[in-house]
């Protein structure tokens, strides 16, 4: 169905646009397409189905020291986007002439050559909606099914050029019993239908516990086990400029203290940059390539931050092949000791924290954060579920959840691949184990 | 770019071949400028244009984006679209009928704006940022702006055709402060609160005096927070400025009066509501001197429109009514499928994304109080402004927000600035605790362009107005 450009197409295009360039004009171009498939669930059926093929072009044009970027979206037509990007080139000429010279300038250069693509093969819409509406018969299920192919590439006038293709879905739904809640998830490249009942039932099992009597819990601090979904939460809050250098340069990480080395975590927490998995372009929106590993924090203490080009030039740093924005692409959080089998009896008394909800900083400089728990959250005794919880606010600074309070991380690991559908879909994973935390706090 | 003289004749050729066909053709360009301590960060142009159809064959309708804007991409995306409608015929959850859309006359509005030269503007935005870099104490200083211009044609096969054409201009300025060890940030109004819709003559149109003036009181009120002790905690008075006004209104009255959150399509992402279908004419919101309005027709603000993406006709419409919960905020679908009342808001962010209920412009109706006698009836209480931090829960009912500035209201007088103020409460409780709206004299327009929402996800730009108000007995604090 697919009718998204093809590598030798976009080859083709960049060369015929590379001609046209003159003195010491430079251009580079980067192209996020996908053609999508979305299958938006409510009580188990479709609600809303769409299908949206999208090809962006970013141009970025360079001369004498300045540069200015322009959007637009291609088709199927080699001539026709020739000419769009020829008028595109024609603006961008003008947009330069009001620009004084960039101080902290980064000229193109040729970060090499590579491509990747990963293929799928993917479900019969029709027969996966049946499969749903036989297998949520007495269950309502919502949510999101989407699928279908990606591309990220990058082609720059002095040689550069990188391609990344992938083809795969996820489906991000949860069930419901009246109110309560269990949240399900299943992504990948090949899809398999007892893998994916495997999950549809072990979501049906966490909603059979929510069944269970609900149990009062009163604003406190507790012991809390934050599944990987909730470690995943908690540790997606400091992408928000958490470790971007620019940003802690300018007093707005909430790792501050901790690259200050005023303040330290647990020595059982370090965080990575991993690409090893290779399902994320490794190449920037300039087409530099990031190490395979950079370590962010290591054993309790700052280590290195996400630094870009550009953030490098003007606060006189080492770049690590950062986006624009030194947010992380592909986390991996190392993991720890406890068994998850064992995780109740570490827990005892607390609670156990499947999801949590709407997290945002209550006090950024700080490292505090604000946020609902959400979904399947249980009160634990005796390293026994006792019932489920009615939704906590908590308030609580990340040095010490993440610090003293950081009993231990789970053996295991789950991943998390990227979901977020704003405008386009986009690459990213995390990786995570559950967290078992001591005396976390919880607000009325 | 493609003509739409080609979209026309596409849509002749293919609008007999479905049971109901509507094409909704955006194109949409804008303009980026951002400036931090004093020259330019990015120049960026956006030209965005694309089609979104909607097809319906025997009642299953489906949707198919497209930027191919060739005449086989077009045909390729609707046989595409056709496909899914025809396959998902017997699982989807609702069935339309296409009639129930009707037919609608064009209207233009005026065209395209812009600042007239480049250079200049470029030029203004960096003094600008200079002069909040320049400020003492200051550690970082940004100024982004961007306009916009966009025009939409809807199609439908039985005979609608809508045209509209708005320009739009988005500004957020802001600067951070750094004294010993602390970090203070504070913003005009918030994180892009100055966007809304212009007149074209108005469009980059930077009033030199104003922002130097709004730049001096920044950087002074930024040295004032890094000074200050924090937010006390306890319950107390609580006096909400217009720009804080906008998020409260925001996250605890717009969205859990989304119809479609009300009808469970949300429960995967945003989340559910607890207003029930049942609550509407029945539920005391808010105390008796609440009255909020979906109005996409006050000039100036940033979600005014006149028609929906349905192409349904917006007009003003009161949600609640002194205090008494009225109507929801649901566009033609939600209104079928639930049987209420609702407002012309079926709206998606681009041409890339199906339309679902979202905010437009929601604003709280000024009473007659005014600043002066709200702060003097006030014997222990905060006056907070500009929105910074916001958390909800999924049933928009426990809430957290905190504020860039506030000072505190002692014995009826506005004396010492606090930093890093908050408040929690609980949206019914805490509406039924309002016990005095400000009069038009305090009452402002902000906007935003970033309410996100839907699965796939979409962020859209929605207005918010409203005067000063005060809630009595809050709970408020600071930070760390």
């Amino acid at each position: 169905m697919s009718h998204l450009i093809s590598h030798p197409s976009f080859q083709q295009l960049a060369q015929s646009l590379f001609g046209t360039l003159t003195g010491d004009e430079s251009l580079s171009l980067h192209l996020q397409a996908e053609h999508s498939r979305f299958l938006r669930f409510n009580q188990a059926r479709v609600r809303q189905a769409t299908q949206v093929l999208q090809m962006r072009l970013t141009l970025n044009l360079q001369a004498a020291g300045r540069e200015a970027k322009m959007d637009c979206y291609l088709g199927s037509e080699l001539g026709l986007n020739r000419q769009t990007c020829l008028k595109a080139l024609e603006q961008l000429r003008r947009n330069l002439k009001a620009l004084a010279p960039d101080p902290y300038f980064v000229a193109h250069e040729n970060h090499g050559q590579s491509s990747a693509c990963h293929s799928a093969v993917l479900p019969n819409l029709t027969e996966l909606s049946q499969l749903l509406q036989s297998q949520t018969l007495h269950v309502d299920l919502a949510g999101l099914y989407c699928e279908g192919p990606m591309i990220e590439a990058q082609l720059n006038s002095k040689g550069l050029d990188h391609w990344f293709e992938n083809n795969s879905f996820f489906f991000d739904f949860s069930l419901y019993s009246g109110e309560r809640a269990a949240k399900g998830f299943y992504a990948g490249h090949q899809w398999r239908e007892e893998e994916f009942l495997a999950h549809l039932q072990s979501t049906k099992d966490q909603l059979q516990l929510l069944h269970l009597p609900l149990c009062a819990v009163s604003p406190g601090n507790y012991r809390c086990y934050l599944a990987p979904a909730a470690a995943y939460d908690f540790l997606g809050l400091l992408g928000w400029g958490g470790f971007s250098f620019g940003e802690y340069k300018r007093g707005q990480s909430c790792l501050g203290p901790l690259y200050d080395k005023t303040a330290q975590l647990s020595p059982k927490l370090s965080l990575e940059e991993n690409f090893s998995k290779g399902l994320v372009p490794r190449f920037n929106s300039s087409g530099e390539i990031a190490p395979k590993r950079i370590a962010l924090i290591e054993g309790g203490l700052g280590a290195e931050l996400l630094v870009s080009s550009k953030t490098a030039k003007e606060y006189q740093a080492q770049a690590n092949g950062a986006s624009d924005y030194e947010s992380f692409r592909s986390l991996k959080v190392l993991p720890g000791q406890l068994p998850s089998s064992e995780v109740l009896k570490a827990l005892d008394r607390g609670l156990y924290l499947s999801q949590l909800h709407y997290l945002n900083y209550s006090d950024r400089p700080k490292g505090r954060i604000t946020g609902m728990t959400r979904y399947a959250c249980f009160w634990v005794d005796g390293g026994q579920i006792q019932g489920p919880i009615k939704d906590l606010r908590f308030d609580e600074s990340l040095y010490r959840a993440l610090g003293d309070n950081l009993i231990d991380l789970t053996q295991e690991t789950e991943l998390f691949p990227n979901t977020s559908t704003y405008d386009s879909r986009g690459f990213g994973l995390v990786e995570t184990p559950g967290l078992l935390i001591d005396d976390f706090s919880f607000k009325a | 770019m493609q003509s739409q003289e080609n979209i026309y004749n596409l849509f002749k050729l293919l609008k007999d071949s479905c049971d109901w066909l509507s094409f909704r053709h955006l194109n949409e360009n804008s303009t980026w400028h951002t400036s931090r301590d004093g020259r330019t960060e990015a120049l960026d142009r956006v030209e965005n244009q694309g089609l979104m159809m909607e097809v319906v064959v025997e009642g299953s309708l489906a949707y198919g984006g497209t930027s191919d804007l060739s005449p086989e991409g077009l045909k390729a995306c609707f046989e595409q679209t056709r496909q899914l409608a025809e396959q998902l015929g017997k699982v989807q959850l609702n069935r339309f009928d296409p009639s129930s859309r009707g037919r609608f006359q064009s209207r233009t509005d005026s065209s395209s704006g812009g600042p007239k030269e480049l250079g200049p503007w470029i030029e203004f935005h960096n003094q600008l940022s200079a002069k909040l870099k320049g400020g003492p104490n200051v550690l970082s200083a940004s100024l982004a702006v961007g306009w916009q211009d966009t025009s939409s044609l809807y199609l439908t096969s039985d005979g609608g055709q809508i045209e509209q054409t708005y320009q739009k201009l988005f500004r957020d300025q802001r600067l951070t402060g750094s004294l010993d060890s602390t970090l203070q940030t504070r913003s005009d109004h918030g994180y892009f609160a100055q966007s809304c819709r212009q007149e074209s003559e108005a469009l980059g149109a930077d009033n030199f005096d104003q922002d130097m003036a709004t730049a001096e009181r920044l950087i002074s009120e930024v040295n004032e927070l890094l000074r200050a002790p924090d937010c006390p905690e306890g319950p107390r008075d609580l006096l909400l400025a217009p720009d804080q006004m906008m998020l409260q209104i925001h996250e605890s009255i717009g969205h859990p009066l989304e119809l479609d959150r009300i009808l469970g399509d949300e429960r995967n992402y945003a989340g559910w509501s607890f207003v029930k279908p049942e609550d509407f004419g029945r539920l005391q919101y808010g105390s008796p001197l609440l009255n909020v309005v979906f109005d996409p027709n006050l000039e100036g603000e940033l979600a005014s429109y006149e028609f929906d993406d349905s192409g349904t006709k917006a007009e003003k419409v009161y949600l609640i009514r002194n205090g008494l919960l009225v109507a929801g905020l649901g566009g033609s679908e939600s209104q079928l499928r639930s049987g209420l009342k609702g407002v012309a808001n079926f709206r998606a962010q681009s041409w890339n994304r199906a339309p679902i209920d979202r905010m437009a412009n929601i604003n709280l109706e000024p009473g007659t109080s005014s600043l002066e006698e709200m702060i003097a009836s006030v014997e222990k209480g905060v006056f907070m402004h500009t929105n910074l931090s916001w958390s909800i829960d999924d049933y928009r009912n426990k809430f957290q927000f905190g504020c860039e500035y506030a000072r505190l209201i002692e014995d009826g007088r506005l004396t010492s600035v606090v930093k890093n103020p908050n408040y929690r409460s609980n949206t019914i409780a805490f509406w039924n605790s309002l016990k005095a709206v400000g009069n038009a004299s305090t009452f402002e327009v902000y906007g935003t362009p970033h309410c996100g929402k839907g699965e796939p996800n979409q962020v859209i730009q929605v207005g918010h107005a409203s005067p000063v108000c005060l809630f009595k007995d809050i709970d408020v604090f600071g930070g760390s």
